[in-house]
């Protein structure tokens, strides 16, 4: 061990004495030279490896540069684009920039790339191999568990993957029962909605054409909404009230929020330019500083605003916690909480906030339907009410049980078709979401949707799945929510080995570029594991070889 | 990533919200109340950038209007005034005259005219009696000036004027009736103040009741207690083309008329301001004033300088002018009363308007180019040497967030080989925009982080603004606030501005006292975490007030000696400076030399420190417009200055980003920053061939650095900056004059940009006889042609070596600049016609002041009848310190060689060794692919402070 210490030390000696003599000797001619290219420099002269010029052995590292490229300077810093190969013995071989040479920091931890004596370099490749191997060691046994886990995800991905094949074929098969269903209740609705409007145009012609304008108005909505569960998210079946405002709000919020935006942009800057001069004087002096201050932070100035108006942001602040965590309550089924592109918490919270106004709320179809003019219609037909609403029902039933049944399949039919990895090992992954708080924000990553940051029940969108990239080793999420004066959010997440699923350094380098970590088993690859195996054994072999 | 503090909205990865995001759940009320002021504000973001109504024109300012249209009244003959010569005498070896304006005996003005030695003439004029003092700014003119003074003997006499006689041919004629001076070569008219008849010193007054003296701006309104105090005149250059100078703006080198026929426009201000978001083409004036205008011409160069801080325009008049605003404009009498029987003569008329102070005027004689700038800075100074590291590349970001993103960011220049030497942090780095404070959570090691960054010979920058948060907690703002150092306000309290800490006030920098107090705040036992590599930067020093009137401090604002803010406005960042210099070089006492830039400057900041062309734009046009920026600073004294690489706000694309690397390589201080919002911008994040391209612009500025150093020290010297105009080489090539897309690097270095997307050619002017060579390929081009030159994105700029001169570079490629420092020279000689050339080479410890005690290399090489000898320029005597290098002269590199010379197998002989060199063909630079056109000496090994000479065989 000691003697294996001792050797680069001794011969390292005789390139101390030659330094001195600042143009290189023979002796150290093969100075930076890997042991693979020895050979290309022995003959009596070489090429360039450009190809450019031939040049006699006594120019190999005279510390001239001849070869633009760097060929005849290896061990030297001679030629700015050469390259120095330090054997590293204990340790692995490097092979440093030119600039490196003689420089009076020592990069080799054998020190051969200080060799001018100006800067005293000592042998720490025992340590740092030593150091490395260990790691080397860890790492290999991070990968091997790592696999096993891998694996197994693997397997119950696929797994995973043939029930929901089942499954999608059981819900196709229940679609063609319950369309059948539906159809033959269809007609017999038909025929007795057909009865009741000759029976009611015979007791009251005004009051009967009244009763059947309304019916086919709505009997034609409620045609529409039947047909549209296929590509509507929202479950009918559980269509309760305060459901029900959420999509209508839903709606509206996704159709009006472009238009505040382009509002917000340049075609609006005319006005707001107008206006914007004045304003600023009417500011008062500490509002003045913050809103110049902006412009070069893009701080938003919103949320200072008269004292007044503040007291009424935290008190609306408190009670739509309370809704919100409500609303968190009653919308937990995870299968649903990323579905829509839009449906995230910040817009959820937005959705509450047309709440106040006492704007009259939509009645949904439903609700004008049955309880209303449904039985409004009926009560004058008892002989025909039972039978009728009892059809009705049936076929209320039905069609709303097959749009849930079609909106199941259309999500198992995209998840399917989805890219969970060359061997579908993220497949489990499509029901998870991963976690990471930094200081006040909270960072939630749900790959195949969305990632969002949270700060209290703010909620910013980094970004939607944007799809595996770089060879399956990194997740992007893109087209996140806009920055002021930047673009819209992004985050990259770069995959890692370990044991343990979970997110790590999330970091912004620049404004609204987000870069995270994901560790997970499911990234322990066998190649790399191998790979890893391999420069292990080199590093052990080659220890044993020097002992 | 910045916040205004006190909003408890500090922000770290939070970055900014849409419209659509900030709405969160709360009411309708705070809906609406979101919407509309970011509908409000949205529009300010992203509207036009520069906020041109919040900043004053001319008009809207009482003494500029006033005093302008007065002007033209005056010009055109109404309501004449004359100034009469009453008395006039020698006394002290000085003329001291009196001068009655229009007979009135209670308003008359004293003048001094003084001379000193290499044709400088100084002309002060003040009241006579006055109520009150009128402020004159001290520290400006050096201290060793009036040792300079010439006495004079006698006044002569001649046709009713005085003369007094200066050297070189020049005289001062003072006329008497009316008041004029001018300064004459022989018959020849070369300057003169007051041939308009424009002087006028506002007499000042004690308010009456009723004077009505206030002067509102938006919603400032300025209380101006001493009431109109202007001081306004003309000046004229005669047989001039143009004229340069009265930096800082971003417009063409050569000074459009802002007032002629045709023309209208804003004269040309200098008040220093933080303008966000400036044009690339406007005569409004930025963040620094000198108010110097230097003219040029086939025949001479002249300049002129007013020692006075206060708030200045100034008309480049065309002629016409005096008619300008009035309705008719008759075709008469604009050309003929206007001028004084001297219609054939060219001549540049200009009219200053500084809002108060003294009329303290320089007048530089020339007559050569380097003369006026060499004049200017005997008066003001000459350029500060800075240390070696500084001349090298800089890398800033607002902001480099924490200690692993510094670690990051200088792993990853290591990682692609590219070097650098000094990194940056901005404000984010601090506590609470607390300067001389960490942040604890970002930066919790800052030594570590140093020692770090320092053990690879690399340096460090942190920002220290001269704002102070109000914050009681902050015993810096405690201790300034108990000692009464503080600006106040017109009503004697504290100053409280805004800026990025929130409620801030302003140090002030006026009182010796306080720049002491300052001073001693960079020591390192009170500036906690910093270490010696760590050097400074001063921002937001104009000053910058973010609630302030134009963005700055209310002129009513009160200094040191009762002194308004008023009357020193564009020198207050200068003293700022000063101070924070003045710590660095304490913190060391005195051994080290400081290093400190800043925005903010006046006249006499080059003999402090370096500045920056301030918050500039990643578009083509500011590119191109750095130019001229930089031009007009060095010919206003300031060696040292540099635009931010890259564009301050906005994203570069990789194109533009390379383009201005490559011009950046040829700044004297070139830095690469960008706004915090931009997106990074590291010159290894675009990818091949971009990596490479910016790898190979910095490293080309490395490899000049010996010639770059050099000419630092000769603008320490004499002042001749380092980026200079081509007619200052060539005075007489007319080409020149009005060229700006160009310049010189010292004297041998021709650089012209790339200033367009996809550019395939530039149009390159070559000046003078002598032929120029192509930098890479060795190509060459004869002078006093313009020539299209092809370009592409990976031949980089177009750069030339003249014919006649050594240019002394290192080739090695380094880390940073501190490993170069043992390695090899290569030397770069470029034939003229006379097959000789020359060059110089100065070098020192690069830090130091031990070069005052003849620490230092100086050498002149000079190649001559086929011999390259290499001589000592530096003063012989025995030096009570020495400096040493033992570095070498590996290859020297001979273009413009004859072809019967250039062949193979030619030797040369190192003379006082007999000893044999190799030759060989190659090209001019280690560039691969460039033609072989030079002849090269292979490792002469001769030691660069050595006397040797080798003759080629």
């Amino acid at each position: 061990m000691k003697a294996w210490k001792e050797h680069p030390r001794l011969l390292l000696l005789p390139l101390l004495l030659v330094s001195h003599l600042h143009s290189a000797s023979a002796t150290s001619q093969s100075l930076g030279i890997s042991p693979q290219d020895l050979k290309y420099f022995e003959g009596s002269a070489f090429w360039c490896r450009d190809g450019s010029k031939r040049i006699p052995k006594e120019r190999l590292n005279d510390n001239f540069c001849d070869c633009e490229d760097g060929t005849d300077e290896p061990g030297t810093s001679a030629c700015p684009k050469s390259k120095f190969y330090c054997k590293n013995v204990g340790y692995v071989p490097q092979s440093l920039y030119s600039s490196r040479v003689n420089d009076g920091i020592c990069d080799c931890c054998d020190g051969s790339d200080e060799y001018d004596g100006f800067a005293k370099c000592t042998n720490t490749c025992w340590e740092a191999g030593k150091a490395s191997r260990e790691k080397l060691v860890k790492k290999v046994n991070v990968y091997r568990e790592g696999l096993k886990i891998r694996r197994s995800e693997i397997e119950s991905g696929k797994k995973l993957r043939e029930q929901n094949d089942i499954t999608l074929k059981s819900l196709r098969k229940e679609e063609k029962v319950l369309n059948e269903q539906v159809q033959k209740l269809k007609v017999e609705k038909e025929s007795i909605e057909e009865r009741e409007r000759r029976e009611r145009d015979a007791r009251e012609k005004i009051a009967k054409e009244e009763a059947e304008r309304k019916l086919k108005e709505e009997t034609a909505t409620g045609n529409i909404a039947d047909q549209q569960p296929k590509t509507d998210v929202v479950e009918v079946n559980s269509v309760d009230e305060s459901q029900n405002t959420d999509l209508v709000h839903h709606e509206t919020e996704v159709d009006s929020a472009p238009t505040a935006d382009e509002t917000a942009e340049a075609p609006e800057v005319h006005l707001t330019e107008l206006q914007e001069e004045p304003k600023l004087d009417e500011l008062s002096k500490e509002d003045l500083g913050r809103v110049v201050a902006s412009r070069w932070t893009g701080e938003d100035t919103t949320v200072h605003v008269p004292e007044e108006h503040q007291d009424h942001h935290s008190a609306d602040e408190a009670t739509d916690n309370q809704d919100h965590d409500a609303d968190i309550d009653s919308d937990l089924e995870p299968e649903h909480e990323y579905n829509e592109e839009d449906d995230y918490a910040a817009y959820r919270e937005e959705e509450q906030v047309p709440e106040t106004p006492p704007e009259p709320r939509k009645l949904s179809w439903w609700e004008r339907f049955i309880p209303g003019a449904l039985k409004r219609v009926y009560n004058r037909e008892p002989v025909n009410k039972s039978e009728a609403d009892r059809i009705r029902n049936q076929y209320s039933e039905a069609s709303t049980k097959l749009s849930t049944v079609q909106h199941q399949i259309s999500e198992l039919e995209s998840k399917l078709k989805g890219d969970f990895g060359p061997e579908g090992e993220f497949y489990s992954f499509h029901e998870k979401c991963f976690e990471l708080k930094v200081q006040k924000y909270n960072y939630k990553v749900c790959p195949f949707k969305q990632a969002i940051q949270e700060e209290g029940h703010m909620s910013t969108r980094l970004g939607n799945w944007d799809g595996f990239k770089d060879n399956y080793t990194a997740m992007m999420f893109s087209g996140g929510d806009r920055c002021w004066n930047g673009p819209d959010r992004s985050l990259r997440v770069k995959l890692r080995c370990g044991v343990r699923t979970e997110l790590r350094n999330v970091d912004e380098p620049s404004r609204c570029d987000y870069v995270a970590e994901l560790v997970t088993p499911t990234f322990c690859l066998e190649s790399k594991l191998q790979e890893l195996q391999k420069k292990l054994d080199q590093q052990v072999s080659g220890v044993h070889e020097e002992l | 990533m910045a916040s205004v503090e006190g909003r408890g909205r500090a922000r770290s990865c939070e970055g900014k919200r849409t419209p659509a995001a900030m709405a969160s759940p709360g009411g309708l009320r705070r809906l609406l109340w979101c919407v509309a002021i970011v509908v409000l504000f949205y529009g300010a973001e992203f509207g036009a950038a520069w906020k041109e109504a919040e900043f004053r024109k001319c008009h809207q300012s009482k003494f500029c209007k006033d005093v302008r249209e007065r002007a033209a009244a005056w010009a055109r003959g109404e309501s004449h005034r004359e100034i009469e010569v009453r008395e006039i005498s020698l006394k002290d070896g000085r003329v001291a005259a009196r001068l009655v304006p229009a007979g009135n005996e209670d308003e008359a003005l004293v003048l001094e005219l003084s001379t000193y030695r290499d044709g400088i003439v100084r002309v002060k004029v003040v009241e006579e009696t006055a109520p009150r003092k009128r402020f004159e700014v001290p520290q400006v003119v050096v201290n060793d000036f009036e040792e300079k003074r010439l006495g004079i003997g006698s006044i002569g006499r001649r046709d009713g004027a005085s003369v007094v006689q200066l050297s070189g041919g020049f005289e001062v004629v003072i006329q008497h009736k009316p008041f004029q001076v001018q300064v004459k070569r022989g018959d020849d008219l070369v300057l003169s103040i007051n041939s308009k008849n424009l002087f006028d010193i506002q007499h000042l007054q004690v308010k009456k009741e009723g004077d009505d003296w206030e002067d509102s701006f938006r919603s400032h309104n300025d209380k101006r207690p001493h009431g109109p105090q202007t001081v306004s005149f003309d000046v004229s250059f005669h047989g001039s083309d143009h004229v340069y100078g009265i930096p800082e703006r971003a417009t063409s080198f050569a000074l459009k008329p802002t007032k002629g026929a045709n023309i209208n426009s804003e004269p040309y201000r200098l008040f220093n301001l933080d303008v966000f978001e400036y044009l690339d083409e406007s005569p409004f004036g930025l963040y620094g004033s000198i108010p110097v205008m230097v003219s040029h011409s086939k025949k001479r160069t002249v300049g002129f300088f007013l020692l006075n801080a206060a708030e200045m325009q100034i008309d480049v008049l065309a002629p016409g002018w005096e008619q300008v605003g009035i309705e008719q404009v008759s075709d008469e009498s604009s050309s003929g009363k206007r001028s004084t029987g001297q219609n054939e003569e060219k001549r540049v008329d200009t009219h200053w308007i500084a809002e108060s102070g003294v009329f303290d005027a320089f007048l530089f004689v020339g007559p050569s180019p380097k003369d006026v700038v060499a004049q200017y800075c005997s008066v003001t100074g000459t350029s500060a040497i800075p240390q070696l590291f500084s001349t090298a590349y800089h890398q800033c970001r607002w902001n480099y967030k924490d200690e692993a993103d510094v670690a990051g960011v200088d792993a990853g220049f290591d990682e692609h080989d590219i070097p650098y030497d000094t990194i940056w942090l901005d404000i984010e780095h601090t506590d609470g925009k607390k300067y001389f404070t960490w942040d604890k959570n970002l930066f919790p090691n800052p030594k570590e982080m140093q020692n770090k960054i320092g053990a690879k010979g690399r340096h460090m920058v942190t920002i220290v603004d001269p704002h102070v948060k109000r914050d009681d907690n902050f015993p810096l703002h405690k201790e300034a606030s108990s000692y009464g150092y503080y600006v106040k306000d017109s009503s004697g309290k504290d100053f409280d501005g805004w800026c990025w800490p929130g409620a801030s006030s302003y140090l002030d920098m006026l009182s010796p006292e306080v720049r002491s107090w300052w001073a001693t705040k960079f020591s390192y036992s009170n500036y906690v975490g910093s270490t010696p590599i760590l050097y400074i930067w001063n921002d937001m020093n104009e000053p910058s007030v973010f609630n302030g009137p134009e963005t700055t401090m209310p002129k009513d604002a009160i200094h040191y000696g009762g002194v308004e803010h008023r009357d020193l406005h564009n020198a207050y960042g200068y003293y700022y400076h000063m101070a924070s210099v003045q710590g660095l070089y304490q913190r060391e006492r005195g051994t080290d030399r400081p290093f400190v830039l800043s925005r903010a400057f006046f006249a006499g900041t080059q003999k402090i420190g370096a500045i920056w062309t301030g918050d500039n734009t990643a578009d083509w046009g500011h590119i191109r417009v750095s130019v001229p920026m930089l031009l007009t600073l060095g010919m206003t004294g300031i060696a040292n200055a540099g635009a931010d690489v890259g564009g301050f706000f906005g994203n570069p694309d990789p194109e533009m980003l390379t383009r201005w690397y490559q011009l950046g390589t040829y700044y004297p201080f070139f830095r690469g920053h960008g706004h915090l919002d931009t997106k990074r911008r590291e010159p290894w994040l675009f990818g091949e061939p971009y990596t490479s391209l910016m790898r190979q612009a910095i490293s080309a500025r490395y490899q000049i650095l010996p010639y770059v150093y050099t000419l630092f020290k000769e603008a320490s010297v004499t002042g001749i900056p380092l980026v200079r105009p081509l007619w200052m080489e060539f005075p007489e090539d007319e080409s020149t004059f009005t060229r700006d897309d160009e310049f010189l690097l010292g004297p041998s270095l021709l650089v012209h940009g790339v200033y367009s997307e996809g550019a395939k050619s530039e149009k390159v002017y070559f000046p003078g006889n002598e032929t120029w060579y192509d930098v890479k390929s060795g190509a060459t081009f004869p002078g006093g042609k313009e020539v299209e030159i092809p370009v592409t994105l990976d031949s980089g700029i177009p750069v030339y070596q003249r014919a006649g001169s050594i240019i002394p570079k290192k080739l090695r490629h380094r880390r940073s600049s501190t490993q170069m420092q043992n390695d090899p020279y290569t030397l770069v000689v470029a034939l003229d016609s006379k097959y000789e050339a020359e060059g110089e080479l100065y070098i020192d410890d690069g830090k130091s002041y031990e070069f005052e005690q003849g620490a230092f290399i100086h050498r002149r090489f000079k190649f001559a009848k086929g011999k390259l000898t290499s001589t000592n320029l530096a003063p012989t005597k025995s030096n009570p310190k020495k400096f040493t290098s033992s570095c070498l002269v590996e290859r020297i590199v001979i273009m413009g060689v004859r072809a019967r010379d250039l062949v193979t197998g030619k030797h040369a002989v190192v003379e006082s060794e007999d000893r044999w060199i190799q030759t060989d063909i190659g090209a001019p630079s280690l560039i691969q692919g460039a033609y072989s056109s030079a002849l090269i000496l292979r490792l002469p090994n001769v030691r660069i402070a050595d006397d040797w000479s080798i003759k080629l065989g």
